[in-house]
Protein backbone atom coordinates (compact mmCIF):
# COMPACT_ATOMS: atom_id res chain seq x y z
CA UNK A 1 0.00 0.00 0.00
CA UNK A 2 3.01 2.30 1.26
CA UNK A 3 4.25 1.71 -2.52
CA UNK A 4 1.35 2.64 -4.30
CA UNK A 5 0.64 6.14 -2.14
CA UNK A 6 4.97 6.71 -3.18
CA UNK A 7 3.80 6.04 -6.66
CA UNK A 8 0.78 7.89 -6.42
CA UNK A 9 2.42 10.86 -5.06
CA UNK A 10 4.99 10.97 -7.74
CA UNK A 11 2.08 11.84 -10.22
CA UNK A 12 1.92 15.05 -8.83
CA UNK A 13 4.02 17.96 -11.08
CA UNK A 14 7.28 18.39 -9.71
CA UNK A 15 7.51 21.99 -8.33
CA UNK A 16 3.84 21.15 -6.30
CA UNK A 17 6.03 17.78 -5.08
CA UNK A 18 8.75 20.23 -3.89
CA UNK A 19 6.38 23.01 -2.09
CA UNK A 20 3.87 20.12 -0.28
CA UNK A 21 5.53 16.57 -0.74
CA UNK A 22 7.42 16.81 2.23
CA UNK A 23 3.90 18.10 4.31
CA UNK A 24 1.85 15.16 2.42
CA UNK A 25 4.83 12.82 3.64
CA UNK A 26 4.52 14.28 7.26
CA UNK A 27 0.63 13.68 6.72
CA UNK A 28 0.18 10.21 5.62
CA UNK A 29 3.31 8.93 8.23
CA UNK A 30 0.62 10.76 11.13
CA UNK A 31 -2.87 9.55 9.91
CA UNK A 32 -2.00 6.60 8.56
CA UNK A 33 -2.72 5.03 4.84
CA UNK A 34 -5.72 3.83 4.35
CA UNK A 35 -7.76 1.98 1.48
CA UNK A 36 -8.82 5.16 -0.61
CA UNK A 37 -6.02 7.25 -0.11
CA UNK A 38 -4.32 5.86 -2.91
CA UNK A 39 -7.56 6.40 -5.15
CA UNK A 40 -7.61 10.21 -3.64
CA UNK A 41 -3.85 10.86 -4.53
CA UNK A 42 -4.28 9.72 -7.70
CA UNK A 43 -7.20 12.22 -8.73
CA UNK A 44 -5.54 15.37 -7.17
CA UNK A 45 -2.74 14.50 -8.76
CA UNK A 46 -4.53 14.29 -12.27
CA UNK A 47 -6.45 17.54 -11.08
CA UNK A 48 -2.95 18.90 -10.19
CA UNK A 49 -1.14 18.15 -13.37
CA UNK A 50 -4.14 19.71 -15.53
CA UNK A 51 -4.46 22.85 -13.35
CA UNK A 52 -0.61 23.40 -13.89
CA UNK A 53 -0.10 22.21 -17.52
CA UNK A 54 2.34 24.59 -19.72
CA UNK A 55 2.75 24.35 -23.77
CA UNK A 56 5.81 21.99 -23.65
CA UNK A 57 3.09 19.46 -21.37
CA UNK A 58 0.66 19.56 -23.90
CA UNK A 59 2.57 19.10 -26.72
CA UNK A 60 3.87 16.10 -25.11
CA UNK A 61 1.32 14.82 -23.51
CA UNK A 62 -0.80 14.81 -27.20
CA UNK A 63 2.16 13.28 -28.51
CA UNK A 64 2.22 10.73 -26.56
CA UNK A 65 -1.85 10.59 -26.78
CA UNK A 66 -0.91 10.11 -30.31
CA UNK A 67 1.75 7.56 -30.40
CA UNK A 68 -0.88 5.46 -28.37
CA UNK A 69 -3.68 5.77 -30.39
CA UNK A 70 -1.90 4.57 -33.54
CA UNK A 71 -0.16 2.27 -31.77
CA UNK A 72 -3.97 0.48 -30.48
CA UNK A 73 -5.49 0.91 -33.87
CA UNK A 74 -2.09 -0.59 -35.71
CA UNK A 75 -2.36 -3.63 -33.16
CA UNK A 76 -6.14 -3.78 -33.87
CA UNK A 77 -6.06 -4.09 -37.54
CA UNK A 78 -6.04 -6.98 -39.04
CA UNK A 79 -3.11 -8.00 -40.89
CA UNK A 80 -2.92 -8.66 -44.72
CA UNK A 81 -0.43 -11.11 -46.35
CA UNK A 82 0.22 -10.53 -50.15
CA UNK A 83 1.41 -13.39 -52.31
CA UNK A 84 2.78 -12.62 -56.18
CA UNK A 85 3.52 -14.93 -58.88
CA UNK A 86 4.90 -13.86 -61.50
CA UNK A 87 3.97 -14.98 -65.28
CA UNK A 88 4.62 -14.50 -68.73
CA UNK A 89 1.92 -15.45 -71.83
CA UNK A 90 3.80 -15.45 -75.44
CA UNK A 91 2.91 -16.82 -78.76
CA UNK A 92 1.94 -19.78 -79.17
CA UNK A 93 4.38 -22.14 -80.80
CA UNK A 94 3.28 -22.35 -83.98
CA UNK A 95 2.91 -19.14 -84.78
CA UNK A 96 3.27 -15.20 -84.39
CA UNK A 97 1.21 -12.63 -82.88
CA UNK A 98 -0.41 -11.09 -85.54
CA UNK A 99 -1.80 -8.04 -83.64
CA UNK A 100 0.25 -5.79 -81.59
CA UNK A 101 -2.78 -6.20 -79.14
CA UNK A 102 -3.69 -10.00 -78.82
CA UNK A 103 -1.16 -10.91 -76.15
CA UNK A 104 -3.19 -8.37 -73.96
CA UNK A 105 -6.94 -9.60 -75.39
CA UNK A 106 -5.62 -13.10 -74.79
CA UNK A 107 -4.63 -11.97 -71.17
CA UNK A 108 -8.18 -10.19 -70.46
CA UNK A 109 -10.00 -13.05 -71.55
CA UNK A 110 -8.26 -15.04 -69.53
CA UNK A 111 -8.60 -13.33 -66.75
CA UNK A 112 -12.49 -13.32 -67.65
CA UNK A 113 -12.94 -16.64 -67.67
CA UNK A 114 -10.69 -16.99 -64.12
CA UNK A 115 -12.59 -14.54 -62.36
CA UNK A 116 -15.77 -15.91 -63.13
CA UNK A 117 -17.93 -17.04 -60.60
CA UNK A 118 -17.85 -20.78 -61.56
CA UNK A 119 -13.86 -20.53 -61.83
CA UNK A 120 -13.72 -18.84 -57.88
CA UNK A 121 -16.26 -20.64 -56.42
CA UNK A 122 -14.25 -24.12 -57.88
CA UNK A 123 -10.88 -21.79 -55.63
CA UNK A 124 -13.24 -21.43 -52.42
CA UNK A 125 -14.62 -24.62 -51.93
CA UNK A 126 -11.14 -26.23 -53.02
CA UNK A 127 -8.91 -24.38 -51.00
CA UNK A 128 -11.43 -23.67 -48.06
CA UNK A 129 -11.80 -20.00 -48.12
CA UNK A 130 -13.71 -17.72 -46.95
CA UNK A 131 -15.03 -19.88 -44.17
CA UNK A 132 -16.67 -17.11 -41.44
CA UNK A 133 -17.90 -15.09 -44.35
CA UNK A 134 -19.38 -18.28 -46.26
CA UNK A 135 -21.87 -18.90 -43.22
CA UNK A 136 -23.08 -15.38 -42.73
CA UNK A 137 -22.91 -13.82 -46.49
CA UNK A 138 -24.60 -15.16 -49.79
CA UNK A 139 -21.68 -16.88 -52.05
CA UNK A 140 -22.28 -14.38 -54.87
CA UNK A 141 -21.06 -11.35 -52.43
CA UNK A 142 -17.96 -13.25 -51.24
CA UNK A 143 -16.94 -13.93 -55.17
CA UNK A 144 -17.52 -10.24 -55.35
CA UNK A 145 -15.33 -9.13 -52.39
CA UNK A 146 -12.61 -11.85 -53.76
CA UNK A 147 -12.59 -10.07 -57.23
CA UNK A 148 -12.38 -6.30 -55.81
CA UNK A 149 -10.27 -6.89 -52.31
CA UNK A 150 -8.24 -10.41 -52.55
CA UNK A 151 -7.08 -10.93 -56.41
CA UNK A 152 -5.16 -8.54 -58.52
CA UNK A 153 -3.76 -9.22 -61.95
CA UNK A 154 -1.37 -6.80 -63.15
CA UNK A 155 0.48 -6.14 -65.99
CA UNK A 156 4.09 -5.34 -66.11
CA UNK A 157 5.41 -5.53 -69.41
CA UNK A 158 3.41 -5.53 -72.32
CA UNK A 159 6.01 -5.70 -75.39
CA UNK A 160 6.29 -8.98 -77.46
CA UNK A 161 3.51 -11.05 -75.16
CA UNK A 162 2.54 -9.89 -71.59
CA UNK A 163 4.28 -10.39 -68.66
CA UNK A 164 2.25 -10.14 -65.35
CA UNK A 165 1.23 -10.27 -61.59
CA UNK A 166 -1.17 -12.33 -60.05
CA UNK A 167 -1.67 -11.03 -55.98
CA UNK A 168 -3.79 -12.28 -53.67
CA UNK A 169 -4.31 -11.15 -50.30
CA UNK A 170 -5.24 -13.13 -47.28
CA UNK A 171 -5.58 -12.75 -43.41
CA UNK A 172 -2.23 -15.80 -43.33
CA UNK A 173 0.48 -15.71 -45.51
CA UNK A 174 -0.47 -19.80 -46.47
CA UNK A 175 -3.71 -18.87 -47.41
CA UNK A 176 -1.95 -16.12 -49.59
CA UNK A 177 0.25 -18.45 -51.67
CA UNK A 178 -2.42 -21.58 -51.94
CA UNK A 179 -4.75 -18.70 -53.36
CA UNK A 180 -2.55 -17.66 -55.98
CA UNK A 181 -1.68 -21.17 -56.66
CA UNK A 182 -4.76 -22.23 -57.24
CA UNK A 183 -5.54 -19.23 -60.00
CA UNK A 184 -2.10 -19.75 -61.24
CA UNK A 185 -2.80 -23.10 -62.22
CA UNK A 186 -6.77 -22.19 -63.38
CA UNK A 187 -4.85 -19.44 -65.69
CA UNK A 188 -2.91 -22.29 -67.20
CA UNK A 189 -5.68 -24.57 -67.08
CA UNK A 190 -8.18 -22.02 -68.97
CA UNK A 191 -6.02 -21.08 -71.39
CA UNK A 192 -5.77 -24.98 -72.88
CA UNK A 193 -9.63 -25.06 -72.59
CA UNK A 194 -10.31 -21.98 -74.07
CA UNK A 195 -7.80 -22.51 -76.94
CA UNK A 196 -9.37 -25.77 -77.86
CA UNK A 197 -12.94 -24.40 -77.64
CA UNK A 198 -12.07 -21.59 -80.31
CA UNK A 199 -9.82 -24.44 -82.19
CA UNK A 200 -6.69 -22.27 -81.69
CA UNK A 201 -3.57 -23.60 -80.20
CA UNK A 202 -2.84 -22.71 -76.77
CA UNK A 203 -0.76 -19.64 -76.04
CA UNK A 204 2.41 -20.30 -74.06
CA UNK A 205 2.44 -19.18 -70.33
CA UNK A 206 5.12 -19.44 -68.17
CA UNK A 207 5.65 -19.16 -64.61
CA UNK A 208 8.58 -16.88 -64.08
CA UNK A 209 8.03 -16.76 -60.04
CA UNK A 210 6.21 -19.29 -58.43
CA UNK A 211 3.57 -18.17 -55.30
CA UNK A 212 5.60 -15.91 -52.69
CA UNK A 213 4.88 -17.00 -48.93
CA UNK A 214 4.87 -13.89 -48.07
CA UNK A 215 6.94 -13.04 -44.56
CA UNK A 216 5.27 -9.74 -43.64
CA UNK A 217 2.24 -8.35 -43.70
CA UNK A 218 1.14 -5.73 -46.76
CA UNK A 219 0.72 -2.35 -46.02
CA UNK A 220 2.32 0.43 -44.18
CA UNK A 221 4.13 -1.26 -40.95
CA UNK A 222 3.14 -0.38 -37.16
CA UNK A 223 5.93 1.54 -36.90
CA UNK A 224 5.51 3.98 -39.77
CA UNK A 225 1.33 4.11 -38.43
CA UNK A 226 2.36 5.08 -34.80
CA UNK A 227 5.26 7.69 -36.19
CA UNK A 228 2.22 9.26 -38.03
CA UNK A 229 -0.12 9.25 -34.57
CA UNK A 230 3.01 10.81 -33.25
CA UNK A 231 3.63 13.44 -35.80
CA UNK A 232 -0.72 13.80 -35.72
CA UNK A 233 -0.89 14.13 -31.58
CA UNK A 234 2.57 16.55 -31.79
CA UNK A 235 0.51 18.71 -34.24
CA UNK A 236 -2.86 18.59 -32.52
CA UNK A 237 -1.04 19.65 -29.48
CA UNK A 238 1.11 22.74 -30.77
CA UNK A 239 -2.85 23.87 -31.96
CA UNK A 240 -4.45 23.41 -28.10
CA UNK A 241 -0.93 24.86 -26.63
CA UNK A 242 -1.18 27.47 -28.91
CA UNK A 243 -4.06 28.21 -27.34
CA UNK A 244 -3.41 27.80 -23.72
CA UNK A 245 -0.69 30.35 -24.55
CA UNK A 246 -3.02 32.85 -25.52
CA UNK A 247 -5.84 32.08 -22.70
CA UNK A 248 -2.62 32.73 -20.11
CA UNK A 249 -1.46 35.65 -21.59
CA UNK A 250 -4.80 37.01 -22.11
CA UNK A 251 -7.06 36.86 -19.21
CA UNK A 252 -10.51 38.02 -20.92
CA UNK A 253 -10.91 34.81 -21.77
CA UNK A 254 -11.85 32.12 -19.56
CA UNK A 255 -9.62 28.35 -20.35
CA UNK A 256 -13.49 26.67 -19.66
CA UNK A 257 -15.30 28.84 -22.00
CA UNK A 258 -12.52 28.48 -24.64
CA UNK A 259 -12.85 24.60 -24.24
CA UNK A 260 -16.75 24.81 -24.01
CA UNK A 261 -16.39 26.50 -27.39
CA UNK A 262 -13.73 24.14 -28.73
CA UNK A 263 -15.58 20.87 -27.74
CA UNK A 264 -19.16 22.46 -29.79
CA UNK A 265 -17.06 23.10 -32.84
CA UNK A 266 -15.25 19.48 -32.59
CA UNK A 267 -18.85 17.94 -31.94
CA UNK A 268 -19.98 19.78 -34.85
CA UNK A 269 -17.37 18.79 -36.91
CA UNK A 270 -17.72 15.18 -35.84
CA UNK A 271 -21.16 15.28 -36.89
CA UNK A 272 -20.47 17.33 -40.21
CA UNK A 273 -17.88 14.38 -40.85
CA UNK A 274 -19.87 11.61 -40.53
CA UNK A 275 -23.17 12.96 -42.63
CA UNK A 276 -20.81 13.17 -46.00
CA UNK A 277 -20.71 10.24 -47.59
CA UNK A 278 -17.28 9.15 -48.43
CA UNK A 279 -16.24 9.73 -51.81
CA UNK A 280 -13.62 6.81 -53.35
CA UNK A 281 -11.59 7.84 -56.74
CA UNK A 282 -10.23 4.64 -58.71
CA UNK A 283 -7.46 5.67 -60.91
CA UNK A 284 -5.97 3.54 -63.85
CA UNK A 285 -3.19 4.77 -66.34
CA UNK A 286 -3.31 3.74 -70.40
CA UNK A 287 -0.67 4.74 -73.07
CA UNK A 288 -0.50 5.01 -76.36
CA UNK A 289 0.96 5.42 -79.07
CA UNK A 290 -2.05 7.35 -81.50
CA UNK A 291 -3.09 10.20 -79.52
CA UNK A 292 -5.68 11.05 -82.24
CA UNK A 293 -6.99 7.85 -82.66
CA UNK A 294 -7.08 7.82 -78.47
CA UNK A 295 -9.16 11.35 -78.43
CA UNK A 296 -11.62 9.96 -81.06
CA UNK A 297 -12.15 7.25 -78.18
CA UNK A 298 -12.40 9.26 -75.53
CA UNK A 299 -15.64 11.15 -77.71
CA UNK A 300 -17.12 7.74 -77.81
CA UNK A 301 -16.21 6.51 -74.56
CA UNK A 302 -17.49 9.77 -72.94
CA UNK A 303 -20.64 9.95 -75.47
CA UNK A 304 -24.29 10.72 -73.73
CA UNK A 305 -25.41 6.67 -75.31
CA UNK A 306 -21.86 5.56 -74.03
CA UNK A 307 -21.95 6.72 -70.34
CA UNK A 308 -25.71 5.99 -69.97
CA UNK A 309 -25.10 2.68 -71.10
CA UNK A 310 -22.48 2.04 -68.38
CA UNK A 311 -24.64 3.65 -65.40
CA UNK A 312 -27.61 1.16 -66.59
CA UNK A 313 -24.92 -1.62 -66.70
CA UNK A 314 -22.95 -0.73 -63.42
CA UNK A 315 -26.06 0.27 -62.12
CA UNK A 316 -24.40 3.79 -60.64
CA UNK A 317 -26.80 5.95 -58.92
CA UNK A 318 -29.83 4.28 -59.48
CA UNK A 319 -31.85 6.25 -57.26
CA UNK A 320 -31.20 9.93 -59.22
CA UNK A 321 -31.81 7.71 -62.43
CA UNK A 322 -35.54 6.89 -60.99
CA UNK A 323 -36.01 10.43 -59.44
CA UNK A 324 -34.22 12.82 -61.96
CA UNK A 325 -33.75 10.69 -65.15
CA UNK A 326 -31.06 8.98 -67.11
CA UNK A 327 -30.12 12.49 -68.72
CA UNK A 328 -29.40 14.25 -65.87
CA UNK A 329 -27.48 11.67 -64.44
CA UNK A 330 -25.17 10.95 -67.66
CA UNK A 331 -24.14 14.68 -67.29
CA UNK A 332 -23.54 14.61 -63.86
CA UNK A 333 -21.66 11.38 -63.85
CA UNK A 334 -19.77 12.65 -66.99
CA UNK A 335 -19.07 16.06 -65.93
CA UNK A 336 -18.38 15.48 -62.49
CA UNK A 337 -16.84 11.90 -61.90
CA UNK A 338 -15.06 10.59 -64.75
CA UNK A 339 -11.93 11.85 -65.65
CA UNK A 340 -9.78 11.38 -68.65
CA UNK A 341 -6.14 13.21 -68.39
CA UNK A 342 -3.24 13.68 -70.35
CA UNK A 343 -0.64 12.84 -67.90
CA UNK A 344 2.60 12.70 -70.61
CA UNK A 345 3.56 12.81 -73.61
CA UNK A 346 7.25 10.86 -74.18
CA UNK A 347 8.82 9.52 -77.27
CA UNK A 348 5.70 9.42 -79.31
CA UNK A 349 3.67 7.95 -76.61
CA UNK A 350 1.11 9.61 -74.62
CA UNK A 351 -0.11 8.57 -70.93
CA UNK A 352 -3.62 9.29 -70.15
CA UNK A 353 -4.80 8.86 -66.62
CA UNK A 354 -9.00 7.81 -66.47
CA UNK A 355 -9.98 7.97 -63.07
CA UNK A 356 -13.89 7.49 -61.42
CA UNK A 357 -15.33 9.00 -58.37
CA UNK A 358 -18.13 7.14 -56.32
CA UNK A 359 -19.53 6.49 -52.88
CA UNK A 360 -18.23 3.02 -53.01
CA UNK A 361 -14.96 2.37 -53.64
CA UNK A 362 -15.38 -1.00 -55.35
CA UNK A 363 -18.33 0.06 -57.59
CA UNK A 364 -15.54 3.29 -58.66
CA UNK A 365 -12.87 0.27 -59.51
CA UNK A 366 -15.02 -1.68 -61.15
CA UNK A 367 -16.47 1.20 -63.22
CA UNK A 368 -12.78 2.25 -63.88
CA UNK A 369 -11.78 -1.03 -65.21
CA UNK A 370 -15.06 -0.89 -67.48
CA UNK A 371 -13.65 2.77 -68.53
CA UNK A 372 -10.24 1.35 -69.21
CA UNK A 373 -11.45 -1.55 -71.12
CA UNK A 374 -13.81 0.25 -73.26
CA UNK A 375 -10.85 2.70 -73.98
CA UNK A 376 -8.86 -0.76 -74.76
CA UNK A 377 -11.40 -2.27 -77.10
CA UNK A 378 -11.65 1.12 -79.01
CA UNK A 379 -7.55 2.25 -79.51
CA UNK A 380 -4.42 0.48 -79.56
CA UNK A 381 -3.63 1.56 -76.13
CA UNK A 382 -1.36 0.12 -73.49
CA UNK A 383 -2.55 -0.15 -69.56
CA UNK A 384 0.80 1.26 -67.64
CA UNK A 385 -1.51 0.78 -64.39
CA UNK A 386 -4.68 -1.17 -63.81
CA UNK A 387 -7.89 0.26 -62.16
CA UNK A 388 -6.44 0.85 -58.20
CA UNK A 389 -8.65 -0.29 -55.52
CA UNK A 390 -9.29 3.09 -53.71
CA UNK A 391 -7.74 2.32 -49.52
CA UNK A 392 -8.79 5.52 -48.12
CA UNK A 393 -12.04 7.91 -49.23
CA UNK A 394 -11.06 11.32 -50.82
CA UNK A 395 -13.13 13.25 -49.30
CA UNK A 396 -13.95 13.73 -46.69
CA UNK A 397 -11.16 13.85 -44.42
CA UNK A 398 -13.16 12.71 -41.07
CA UNK A 399 -9.93 14.18 -39.28
CA UNK A 400 -9.48 17.07 -40.48
CA UNK A 401 -12.89 18.28 -40.33
CA UNK A 402 -13.25 18.12 -36.57
CA UNK A 403 -9.74 19.52 -36.51
CA UNK A 404 -10.95 22.37 -38.16
CA UNK A 405 -14.19 22.71 -35.90
CA UNK A 406 -12.36 22.64 -32.64
CA UNK A 407 -9.68 25.40 -34.49
CA UNK A 408 -13.04 27.15 -35.12
CA UNK A 409 -14.91 26.95 -32.02
CA UNK A 410 -11.61 27.92 -30.23
CA UNK A 411 -11.48 31.15 -32.58
CA UNK A 412 -15.03 31.63 -31.72
CA UNK A 413 -14.50 31.59 -27.94
CA UNK A 414 -11.80 34.02 -27.87
CA UNK A 415 -13.86 36.39 -29.93
CA UNK A 416 -16.87 35.54 -27.78
CA UNK A 417 -14.31 36.40 -24.49
CA UNK A 418 -13.02 39.72 -26.57
CA UNK A 419 -16.63 41.13 -27.60
CA UNK A 420 -18.17 40.57 -24.00
CA UNK A 421 -14.81 42.47 -22.30
CA UNK A 422 -15.37 45.27 -24.96
CA UNK A 423 -19.26 45.41 -23.73
CA UNK A 424 -18.26 45.51 -20.17
CA UNK A 425 -15.65 48.28 -20.86
CA UNK A 426 -17.84 50.11 -22.42
CA UNK A 427 -20.89 49.52 -20.62
CA UNK B 1 -21.40 20.78 3.45
CA UNK B 2 -18.78 18.69 2.28
CA UNK B 3 -16.62 21.88 0.09
CA UNK B 4 -13.03 21.30 1.18
CA UNK B 5 -12.16 24.70 0.95
CA UNK B 6 -14.46 25.66 3.34
CA UNK B 7 -13.99 22.91 5.62
CA UNK B 8 -10.14 23.71 5.71
CA UNK B 9 -11.36 27.78 6.02
CA UNK B 10 -13.09 26.64 9.17
CA UNK B 11 -11.22 24.32 10.88
CA UNK B 12 -8.61 27.35 10.33
CA UNK B 13 -10.80 30.15 11.36
CA UNK B 14 -10.04 28.22 15.24
CA UNK B 15 -6.27 29.05 14.55
CA UNK B 16 -3.53 27.98 12.77
CA UNK B 17 -2.94 24.25 12.04
CA UNK B 18 -0.48 22.08 10.25
CA UNK B 19 -2.30 19.36 7.91
CA UNK B 20 -2.86 16.22 10.34
CA UNK B 21 -4.39 18.38 12.68
CA UNK B 22 -6.95 20.10 10.17
CA UNK B 23 -8.05 16.14 9.26
CA UNK B 24 -8.48 15.66 13.12
CA UNK B 25 -10.41 18.81 13.16
CA UNK B 26 -12.58 18.49 10.42
CA UNK B 27 -13.60 15.39 10.66
CA UNK B 28 -14.27 15.97 14.52
CA UNK B 29 -16.42 18.95 14.03
CA UNK B 30 -17.80 18.11 10.34
CA UNK B 31 -17.57 14.41 10.38
CA UNK B 32 -15.87 13.89 6.98
CA UNK B 33 -12.59 12.66 6.83
CA UNK B 34 -10.65 14.70 3.90
CA UNK B 35 -8.00 11.88 1.76
CA UNK B 36 -4.57 13.37 1.43
CA UNK B 37 -4.71 14.51 -2.20
CA UNK B 38 -8.48 16.21 -1.70
CA UNK B 39 -6.92 18.11 1.89
CA UNK B 40 -3.53 19.03 0.06
CA UNK B 41 -5.66 20.09 -3.09
CA UNK B 42 -7.98 22.59 -1.14
CA UNK B 43 -4.72 24.13 0.53
CA UNK B 44 -3.03 24.55 -2.69
CA UNK B 45 -5.57 26.41 -4.31
CA UNK B 46 -6.79 28.53 -0.98
CA UNK B 47 -3.12 29.56 -0.74
CA UNK B 48 -3.38 30.66 -4.29
CA UNK B 49 -6.01 32.73 -3.70
CA UNK B 50 -4.90 34.44 -1.35
CA UNK B 51 -6.53 33.25 1.64
CA UNK B 52 -4.35 31.29 3.85
CA UNK B 53 -0.55 31.48 4.26
CA UNK B 54 1.72 28.69 5.31
CA UNK B 55 3.92 29.86 8.46
CA UNK B 56 7.99 29.36 8.69
CA UNK B 57 8.37 26.27 10.14
CA UNK B 58 11.28 23.88 10.29
CA UNK B 59 9.45 20.96 10.92
CA UNK B 60 7.74 19.06 7.74
CA UNK B 61 4.87 19.76 9.35
CA UNK B 62 4.09 23.40 8.41
CA UNK B 63 1.58 25.09 9.86
CA UNK B 64 -1.01 27.39 8.19
CA UNK B 65 -3.28 30.33 9.05
CA UNK B 66 -6.29 31.97 7.84
CA UNK B 67 -5.91 35.50 5.97
CA UNK B 68 -8.04 38.28 6.28
CA UNK B 69 -9.28 37.94 2.95
CA UNK B 70 -10.30 34.27 3.71
CA UNK B 71 -12.03 35.06 6.79
CA UNK B 72 -13.55 37.51 4.62
CA UNK B 73 -15.01 34.79 2.34
CA UNK B 74 -15.63 31.98 5.11
CA UNK B 75 -18.33 34.89 6.68
CA UNK B 76 -19.56 36.01 3.45
CA UNK B 77 -19.89 32.19 2.72
CA UNK B 78 -21.61 31.10 6.28
CA UNK B 79 -23.89 34.20 5.75
CA UNK B 80 -25.21 32.98 2.26
CA UNK B 81 -25.40 29.25 4.32
CA UNK B 82 -27.46 30.80 7.25
CA UNK B 83 -29.65 32.39 4.97
CA UNK B 84 -30.04 28.92 3.26
CA UNK B 85 -30.48 26.90 6.79
CA UNK B 86 -33.36 29.24 8.33
CA UNK B 87 -35.32 29.43 5.12
CA UNK B 88 -35.26 25.45 4.77
CA UNK B 89 -35.50 25.33 8.47
CA UNK B 90 -39.03 27.39 8.83
CA UNK B 91 -40.37 26.03 5.76
CA UNK B 92 -39.30 22.23 7.39
CA UNK B 93 -42.19 23.67 10.11
CA UNK B 94 -45.36 22.82 10.78
CA UNK B 95 -47.57 25.52 10.22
Amino acid sequence: MRTLVRWAVMLYPAAWRARYGGELEALMEDAGVRGGDVWDLARGAVFMQITTMNFGKIVAGSTVAGVLAAGIWAVAQPRQYVSTAVMRMSSPAAGVWTDKMAPMQRLQRLQQDVLSRGSLTKIIQAQNLFQKERQQLPLEDIIQQMRDRNIQIRVMDGRGGATFTVNYSAGNPAEAQAATRAIVTAMIERNVAQASAAGDGPANIEVIDGASLPSEAAGQGRAWVVGRGGLAGMALGLVFGALWWVTRRQRWVSLWQLAGFAAAGMALGVGVAFLIPNEFISTAVLRTADAREMQSAVTRVLSDDSVAAMIHRQRLFTKEVSSDGIEAVTRKVRNQRIRVQVAAVNGGMTAYVVSFQYPDRFTAQRVTKDLVGQFVGQAKTEVLDPASEPQTPSWPNRLTIPLMGVIAGALLGLAAGYLRREKLVTA
Amino acid sequence: MSDPTILVLASLAEGEKHGYAMMEDIQRFAGVRLGPGTLYGAITRLEERGWIRALESDDRRRPYAITGAGKHYLEEQMVSLDSIVRTAMRRLKPA
